[in-house]
C-alpha cells in the first residue's frame, strides 16, 4: 500500500548548519506516527518541511518528501494545492494560532470556500457540526465570536475543527497540547486522535512528551540533534528501548519514589489560616468593580522538612497561594503564621526576619534572573542580608553553592550564556545559599525538557534531604508530584478540595477533580 | 557578529557632521558673520568653496558654524529633556499611587500638544534666543521621555527577577536601583538618539521660521530662510544647508536603527 | 465608546488650562498685553471689567473656558477680527493639506511596507527600507524649497507664490496645494513604510499566518485578509500621531509655500505678539489633536477586536 507520507533522507539546513540530517520515515493511511525529541532535535522543522512552511532562514537541503507517492518540491504549486484538503496542520500556541481580527466562523469557512463547492449555508452547517463535534457548546451563535473570547483549550479545539473540516488525509500536530494544562491536554489529545480515526486521517504527532506517545501513537521515531535515534512500533520502543538516548528519555518519565516515614509530630513551620486573596475585576466606569477570589478561605500547615505538593489546573489559585505564603502578594483576609508567630502584617525588620527564612524558585528561569548580572553576583546577592558578611566571604559561599548545584566555574557567565536547565540551577542556588527554612518552588521544572527536568528535580530532592528545608512545590504536573512530594494538596477554584499523604491521594483519590487530574496525567506506561 | 551597514554609514555621516563642527570651533575659512557687500552672491570658487550669501558672507564658513549651533543646541536640549523626563518618569514609576496619577495627568496633558506646537507656544512667551530654544524644546520633549521611562519602569517592575529580589528581603530602594534602573538604559538610549534627530529638525524648523537662534549667528535653518528670495539666482544657498540637515538626520536615524538592533534582546544574546 | 469620550474631557480641560496659564507666564498686565498698542487707560479698564481680570485667576479661567466653549476666543490685537472665525477660515487650508497628504502617504506606504515585510531581507526590502529611511531624514521645509525650485522656477509647472480657495477656483487651488501635499506625503511615507513593515514582520511570524497558509490560502489573501488588519492596527495609532505632528509643524510648510493656513497664522501672531490669536490657535490645534487620537482609539477595535472601545 502506498504510504500517505514518505520522507526519504531529508536534510534541512540553517545556513551552514544542519538542523535535520538524513531523516527517513513513512506513515501508512490512518496510522499515527510520533516524532519525539527534546528542544533542538529538529522535529518541528521536519513537520514544517512536510507542509512547505519552513520559517525564514531554514531551507530543505536534499532528500525527498512524497505525499501519496507524488514528490513534493518546496514551493511547488502541487504542494500548495495539497495544503488544507491533503495535509492539515495544528499548531502549538493557542494564543496566536487563530487570527484575532476575524470571527471564528469566517476563519473556519475560509478553507471550505477555497477547497469545496459547498454553498454558503452548506459551509455554515458543516462548521456548526464540526464545532459541536469538538465540544463547543452552542456552536451556531459561537460562530460569530472572536478568538479572544475563548480559553486556550477552546481555541485549540476550534483550530482542530477548522483543519479537520477539510478532511485531510494527513494531519500534522505540532506540540498541540504543550501550552495547555493537564486536564485540557488529555481532552484535546483525545479529540485529535478520535477525529483522525473517524476520518481515516493519518497523524504525524510532534511531541517532546513520551507519555503522549504511549497513549496516542502506533509508531514512534526518536530524534536527537537532527538525526533519527531509534524508530519502530510505539509500545515496544517504550518498553524495551535499544538506544541509550531513548532509554534516558524513558527513564526521565516520572516515577514514584519510596514514601518517607512521616515526620514526628511537630509544630507547623508555616501556616495559613482562612487566607483569602482577592483581586478587583476590571469593571465598567460606573459599575462597582467585581471581586475575583483567587484564593478563598484556605487553611494549610507545613511542617519542618516536609515537601508538600500543591496541585491544580491553571486558574486554580495555586500560584497565588504560594506567593501569598511568602507575602509577595497581599492577602485580603486570614492569617499567616511562621514558627507560630503571626507575620500577616509585619513590616520593616520583623518582615526581614521572615524573608531571610523563606525563598522562592520561579517557573521561568529566563525571566527570574536579572539578565544584566553575572551568575556569581546573582548567587551572592542574597548574602547582603543580614548585613555584616564581608564581600569575599559572600563570593566564597556563592562559588561553593554553584559548585554544589553543578555549575562550578561558570560564575563569570551571564544568564543568557547558560541553557535553561543551568539557569534553573542558578535560581536554585540563589534560593538555597542563605539556607532557608521554607522554599516555594513555583512550577520550578515545568519549562524544562524531560531529561533536564529529571536532573533538576534530582538536584532539588538531594538538596532538600541534605538541608532539610520545608518545601511547597506548586505544580500542575502530577508526574513531578509522584517523584518528590510527601503530601499532596489539590486546589480548584481557589479552594483546597483534597489533601493527604502522597500515596493515599494518588492511589485512592477522594475528590472528582483529583480523579480527573489523575486520569489525565500521562505516566510511565505500565507503572 | 553580522555586518551592520546601518552602524557604518550612520556613524560615518554623523562623524562627518561632528568633525565639521569640531573644526569650526578652531578654524573656519572666513569669519562666518563678517559682511562684505562687494562680494554678494558670488558663485562657488577656489576662494569661496560654496559661494557667498546675500551679505557676501562665506557660505562654507556659515555652514560650519551652523553645525556647531545645531549640535550644541540639540545636545543641550536632549540632556534637559532626559533629566526632566527621567525625573518625572522614575518618580511616577517608582512611587505609583497619587504621585503617579498626578504626574501622569500632567504628562498626558503635555503630550496632548504636538511637541513642536508646545515649543512654539513657549517661544511666544520666551522670545527667540538660543537658550529659549533649548528651554522650549527641552520642556516640549520631556513628556515623551517621561512616558517611555515610566512605561519601562512599570514593565520591569513586573518581571520575576524583581519579585525575586523582593523575596530576598531587599529593600524597595535597593531593588529599584539595582534591578530596575539599569534596564531603562536601553530604551532611554534609543529614545535619546531619536530625540537628538527630532531636536535638530525642530531647531532648524524654528530657526527657519525666524523663531530660533536669531541672526546674525548662523544656523542651517535661518540660512535656508534667508536664501529663499535668491532661490532662482543662487540655488546652492538653498541646497547646501538642507544637505547638512539631511546628512545629520540620516546619520542619527541609521545609528538609531543600529542601536535598536543591538539592544533588542530578541536579536541579541 | 462613551467611556473614551468621558476620559477625553478632563484632558481637554487640562489642555485648555495649560494654554491659558502659559499665556499668563508673560510678564506684565494681561489687559495691556491683550490690547497691545491700542491700550489706553480707559480701554484697559473696560477690558478688565469685561474679562473679569480683576477677579481671582481661577474665575478668569472659568470665564475664559465658558467663552471658548461658546466659540468666543476673543479678538485679534492686530486686525480686530474675531479669533474663532479667523481660525476656522485658515483651518480649511491646513486641513486640506494635512488630510490629503496623510491619505496619500498611507495609500503608498502601507502596501510598500507590507511588501517589504513579506519579502524580508530581499533586495527589494533593503531598497524600500533604505528609501524610507532616506525620506524621513529630509526636512520637510527643505524638500518643499527644492520642489519649488525644480517644479516652480525651473520647470514652471506650478505657481511659486499665492493661493486661491477651492470655492473660488477648484483647479487653481489644486495647483497651489499639489506641491505642499506631495512634500508632506513623501516624508510621512518614510515614517509609515517603516512602521507598516515592522508590524507586518511581527504579524507574519505568528502561527495564525502559518495556519492560514496550511489551509491552502493563497499568498495574496494571506497578506490582504490575515496580515493586513493585524498589521494595520499599530500603524493606525501612528497615523494619529503623524496628524498631530503635521498640525504642530504645519507652519514651516505653509511658510515655504506662502499658504494662508493655521500654522502661518500662529507664527504671524507670535511675531506680532497677538496673544488672543496665539492662545486660540494653540487651543484649537490641541483640541483637534485630542479628537484625532480619540477617533483613532475608537477605530482601533475595527482592526483589532481584542481591544474594545470601552
Amino acid at each position: 500500500m502506498t504510504p500517505v507520507l514518505e520522507v526519504h533522507r531529508l536534510s534541512i539546513a540553517a545556513g551552514a548548519r544542519h538542523v535535520v540530517q538524513d531523516l527517513s520515515f513513512r506513515i501508512a493511511p490512518g496510522e499515527a506516527l510520533a516524532l519525539v525529541g527534546e528542544s533542538g532535535s529538529g522535529k518541528s522543522a521536519t513537520a514544517r518541511a512536510v507542509i512547505g512552511l519552513l520559517p525564514p532562514g531554514l531551507a530543505r537541503d536534499g532528500g525527498a518528501i512524497r505525499f501519496e507517492g507524488a514528490a513534493l518540491a518546496p514551493g511547488s504549486a502541487a504542494l500548495r494545492r495539497l495544503r488544507g484538503p491533503g495535509i492539515g496542520m495544528v499548531f502549538q500556541e493557542p494564543m496566536t494560532s487563530l487570527n484575532p481580527a476575524h470571527r471564528i466562523g469566517a476563519q473556519m469557512e475560509e478553507g471550505l470556500a477555497l477547497h469545496t463547492s459547498l454553498s454558503r449555508s452548506g459551509r455554515r452547517d458543516a462548521c456548526i457540526a464540526m464545532l459541536e463535534r469538538v465540544g463547543i457548546a452552542d456552536p451556531a451563535s459561537r460562530l460569530n465570536a472572536f478568538p479572544h473570547e475563548f480559553s486556550g483549550g477552546m481555541r485549540q479545539r476550534i483550530m482542530l475543527a477548522s483543519v479537520m473540516l477539510l478532511r485531510p488525509r494527513l494531519l500534522i500536530a505540532d506540540e498541540p497540547t504543550t501550552a495547555l494544562d493537564t486536564l485540557t491536554q488529555a481532552e484535546v489529545m483525545d479529540l485529535i486522535s478520535g477525529l483522525a480515526r473517524e476520518h481515516g486521517t493519518a497523524l504525524l504527532l510532534i511531541t517532546h512528551d513520551l507519555g503522549l506517545v504511549a497513549r496516542y501513537a502506533d509508531q514512534a521515531l526518536v530524534m536527537q540533534a537532527g538525526r533519527a535515534v531509534e524508530a519502530g512500533p510505539a509500545a515496544p520502543l517504550l518498553d524495551t528501548p535499544r538506544e541509550a538516548y531513548t532509554r534516558a528519555l524513558v527513564d526521565a518519565l516520572p516515577r514514584r519514589g519510596p514514601a518517607r516515614p512521616a515526620a514526628p509530630a511537630s509544630a507547623p513551620l508555616i501556616e495559613v489560616r482562612s487566607l483569602s486573596v482577592t483581586y478587583p475585576k476590571r469593571g465598567a466606569l460606573f459599575r462597582r468593580a467585581e471581586i475575583f477570589r483567587a484564593v478563598d478561605d484556605v487553611s494549610l500547615a507545613i511542617h519542618p522538612g516536609e515537601v508538600v505538593a500543591l496541585v491544580g489546573g491553571s486558574g486554580s489559585g495555586k500560584t497565588t497561594l504560594g506567593r501569598a505564603m511568602l507575602r509577595l502578594v497581599p492577602s485580603s483576609a486570614g492569617q499567616l503564621l511562621f514558627r507560630g508567630q503571626e507575620v500577616t502584617h509585619r513590616s520593616g525588620p520583623a518582615l526581614l526576619d521572615f524573608r531571610l527564612a523563606c525563598q522562592i524558585i520561579f517557573q521561568d528561569p529566563y525571566s527570574s534572573l536579572d539578565p544584566r548580572m553575572r551568575v556569581r553576583d546573582i548567587v551572592a546577592e542574597p548574602l547582603r542580608l543580614p548585613a555584616g558578611l564581608p564581600m569575599d566571604e559572600r563570593y566564597r559561599r556563592a562559588e561553593a553553592m554553584l559548585e554544589e548545584v553543578g555549575l562550578g566555574g561558570l560564575g563569570a557567565r551571564f544568564p543568557h550564556a547558560l541553557s535553561g536547565g543551568q539557569r534553573q540551577r542558578v535560581a536554585i542556588a540563589r534560593a538555597l545559599v542563605r539556607n532557608p527554612a521554607f522554599v516555594v518552588a513555583d512550577e520550578a521544572v515545568s519549562a524544562l525538557d524531560a531529561t533536564v527536568r529529571k536532573q533538576v528535580l534530582a538536584l532539588l530532592r538531594e538538596q532538600q534531604r541534605r538541608r532539610g528545608f520545608a518545601c511547597l512545590f506548586v505544580t500542575h504536573d502530577l508526574g513531578v508530584v509522584e517523584e518528590i512530594a510527601d503530601r499532596i494538596v489539590v486546589m480548584q477554584h481557589g479552594c483546597i478540595v483534597e489533601s493527604g499523604p502522597r500515596d493515599a491521594v494518588l492511589d485512592a483519590p477522594a475528590h472528582d477533580y483529583t480523579r480527573a487530574l489523575l486520569a489525565a496525567a500521562l505516566r510511565r506506561p505500565g507503572v | 557578529m553580522r555586518l551592520r551597514p546601518n552602524l557604518l554609514i550612520g556613524g560615518t555621516l554623523l562623524g562627518f557632521v561632528f568633525a565639521v563642527a569640531a573644526t569650526a570651533l578652531v578654524w573656519t575659512p572666513y569669519d562666518p558673520v563678517r559682511i562684505n557687500l562687494r562680494r554678494r552672491l558670488v558663485p562657488p570658487s577656489a576662494d569661496y568653496w560654496l559661494g557667498t550669501d546675500e551679505f557676501g558672507r562665506d557660505v562654507a564658513s556659515r555652514l560650519m558654524e551652523g553645525a556647531v549651533t545645531s549640535l550644541t543646541v540639540a545636545a543641550a536640549t536632549v540632556v534637559m529633556a532626559l533629566v526632566l523626563g527621567m525625573a518625572i518618569g522614575l518618580a511616577g514609576g517608582f512611587l505609583r499611587g497619587w504621585t503617579d496619577r498626578i504626574l501622569g495627568a500632567v504628562n498626558d496633558t503635555l503630550l496632548a500638544f504636538p511637541g513642536i506646537l508646545l515649543a512654539l507656544g513657549l517661544l511666544a512667551v520666551l522670545g527667540p534666543s538660543r537658550w529659549g530654544i533649548v528651554l522650549a524644546l527641552g520642556l516640549a520633549y520631556a513628556p515623551s521621555v517621561a512616558r517611555v521611562v515610566r512605561g519601562s519602569v512599570l514593565s520591569i517592575r513586573e518581571r520575576e527577577f524583581v519579585e525575586a529580589s523582593r523575596a530576598l528581603g531587599n529593600s524597595e530602594g535597593y531593588t529599584l536601583l539595582r534591578h530596575v534602573l539599569p534596564h531603562t538604559a536601553a530604551p532611554v538610549t534609543v529614545l535619546a538618539t531619536s530625540l537628538f534627530g527630532w531636536v535638530i529638525l525642530a531647531e532648524s524648523a524654528l530657526s527657519f521660521l525666524g523663531l530660533g537662534v536669531p541672526p546674525p549667528a548662523a544656523t542651517w535653518g535661518n540660512m535656508l530662510a534667508s536664501a529663499r528670495p535668491f532661490m532662482g539666482d543662487a540655488p546652492l544657498l538653498s541646497i547646501a544647508p538642507g544637505v547638512m540637515i539631511a546628512t545629520c538626520l540620516l546619520g542619527v536615524n541609521l545609528l538609531g536603527d543600529a542601536l535598536r538592533d543591538l539592544l533588542d534582546p530578541r536579536d541579541g544574546a | 465608546m462613551l467611556k473614551r469620550l468621558l476620559v477625553a474631557l478632563p484632558t481637554l480641560l487640562l489642555v485648555a488650562a495649560s494654554v491659558f496659564f502659559l499665556m499668563r507666564l508673560i510678564p506684565g498686565d494681561p489687559a495691556t498685553i491683550i490690547l497691545g498698542d491700542a491700550a489706553t487707560p480707559d480701554s484697559v479698564a473696560d477690558l478688565r471689567l469685561a474679562y473679569g481680570l480683576d477677579r481671582p485667576v481661577l474665575v478668569q479661567f472659568a470665564l475664559w473656558i465658558e467663552r471658548a466653549a461658546g466659540g468666543d476666543l476673543g479678538r485679534s490685537i492686530t486686525s480686530g477680527e474675531a479669533v474663532g472665525p479667523l481660525i476656522l477660515q485658515r483651518f480649511q487650508v491646513t486641513a486640506a493639506i494635512v488630510c490629503a497628504s496623510v491619505t496619500l502617504a498611507v495609500l503608498i506606504a502601507v502596501p510598500l511596507g507590507m511588501l517589504a515585510a513579506w519579502r524580508q531581507n530581499s533586495w527589494g526590502d533593503v531598497a524600500i527600507v533604505a528609501a524610507a529611511t532616506f525620506l524621513l531624514s529630509i526636512p520637510s521645509f527643505w524638500l518643499g524649497l527644492i520642489f519649488l525650485l525644480v517644479f516652480g522656477l525651473w520647470l514652471g509647472w506650478v505657481p511659486v507664490v499665492g493661493y486661491v480657495t477651492f470655492a473660488e477656483d477648484f483647479r487653481g487651488a489644486l495647483h497651489y496645494i499639489a506641491l505642499p501635499v506631495a512634500t508632506l506625503a513623501l516624508i510621512e511615507t518614510g515614517v509609515l513604510i517603516r512602521m507598516a513593515r515592522a508590524s507586518t514582520v511581527e504579524v507574519l511570524r505568528l502561527d495564525y499566518i502559518a495556519h492560514a497558509r496550511a489551509k491552502g490560502v493563497p499568498e495574496w489573501r494571506v497578506l490582504a485578509r490575515h496580515a493586513f488588519p493585524n498589521a494595520f492596527a499599530p500603524t493606525l495609532t501612528l497615523i494619529g500621531l503623524i496628524m498631530g505632528s503635521l498640525l504642530g509643524g504645519i507652519a514651516v510648510i505653509e511658510t515655504v509655500f506662502t499658504l494662508p493656513g493655521l500654522g502661518r497664522l500662529l507664527v504671524e501672531a507670535i511675531f506680532a505678539r497677538d496673544y488672543p490669536v496665539i492662545q486660540g490657535v494653540m487651543l484649537f490645534i490641541a483640541v483637534i489633536y485630542v479628537m484625532v487620537n480619540l477617533v483613532v482609539d475608537l477605530l482601533y477595535p475595527v482592526f483589532d477586536p481584542r481591544v474594545t472601545a470601552g
